[in-house]
């Protein structure tokens, strides 16, 4: 990353990076590169230790800017909640419900934030045999709608561990 | 408050994250701690009202240039207004001496 940097900036972004583990991946990688940035602008890694205190104290405890980034409780579309988690049974397994679980899994997955369009386009394209209305055939294909919740649930969890699943190809450029 | 000040300096065009952090922390009593600016930025970019762009810098790292979003003007333009009206009714109060 920086080769020059001014030793008293170094010791500051140690101490963000540590207390940054905390933070979900892709927000701790922005919020990084952003600090990074601002030192490299204000601190010449031949600055005076006075100058450069004087921005790092501009700046603030790394502790108080890691929880300034830290998720709020109503901004979580990473996390999987009780809709996301009816969604995913619901789709597979809905069908069997009078025929509209499935109906009603798609409208959880298109109102939650958890997933990205991509994601909610798979889970709609992939219409389990369950959710076809006709009971033989559900019956028949038993094995097949669990493979189906099998798939969504590990797209969804690989999303997760991701960390932000919105718009992080579009921040990456 | 503070989000529509970003949205604010972005009314002329594009800044970079350093140029909006410091002119923020420049601005008398406005922010005390420069460095939770970035997470808000983070939060603005999330929101959708403002648009960002990576470019080399002439010196040191890559600088992200932010713009704003149609989404960002039209929340800009309703701060705008609603600021207005709310600092002529204080104004007019404590023009008045009511509240001395």
């Amino acid at each position: 990353m920086t080769t020059d940097i001014h030793p008293l900036a170094a010791e500051y972004l140690e101490r963000l990076r540590r207390a940054a583990r905390r933070v979900p991946p892709g927000r701790r990688r922005e919020l990084l590169a952003e600090i990074e940035g601002h030192l490299s602008e204000a601190i010449e890694p031949g600055a005076s230790d006075t100058h450069a205190l004087t921005v790092l104290d501009k700046l603030g405890d790394p502790e108080a800017i890691i929880a300034a980034e830290m998720p709020r409780p109503d901004e979580s579309p990473e996390r999987r909640g009780a809709r996301e988690w009816a969604a995913l049974i619901l789709l597979p397994f809905g069908g069997f419900i009078f025929g509209v679980g499935w109906l009603a899994g798609l409208i959880l997955l298109w109102s939650s934030r958890g997933w990205t369009t991509r994601d909610k386009w798979i889970g709609t394209l992939v219409v389990p045999p369950s959710a076809a209305g006709r009971g033989g055939s559900a019956r028949r294909d038993r094995i097949r709608p669990s493979a189906k919740a099998a798939d969504i649930e590990r797209r969804c969890s690989r999303r997760t561990k991701n960390g932000w699943p919105h718009g992080s190809a579009r921040r990456a450029r | 408050v503070l989000e529509l000040c970003v949205l604010a300096l972005l009314r002329d065009g594009e800044r970079y994250s350093y140029e909006l952090v410091r002119a923020l922390g420049d601005a008398d009593g406005l922010v005390t701690t420069e460095g939770t600016l970035y997470p808000m930025l983070g939060r603005l970019r999330r929101e959708g009202v403002v648009d960002t762009t990576w470019r080399e810098s002439p010196s040191g790292p890559p600088r992200r240039y932010y713009r704003l979003t149609p989404d960002g003007q039209a929340a800009l333009d309703g701060f705008v207004i609603e600021w207005t009206r709310f600092r002529g009714s204080v104004d007019a109060l404590l023009g008045n001496g009511v509240l001395r």
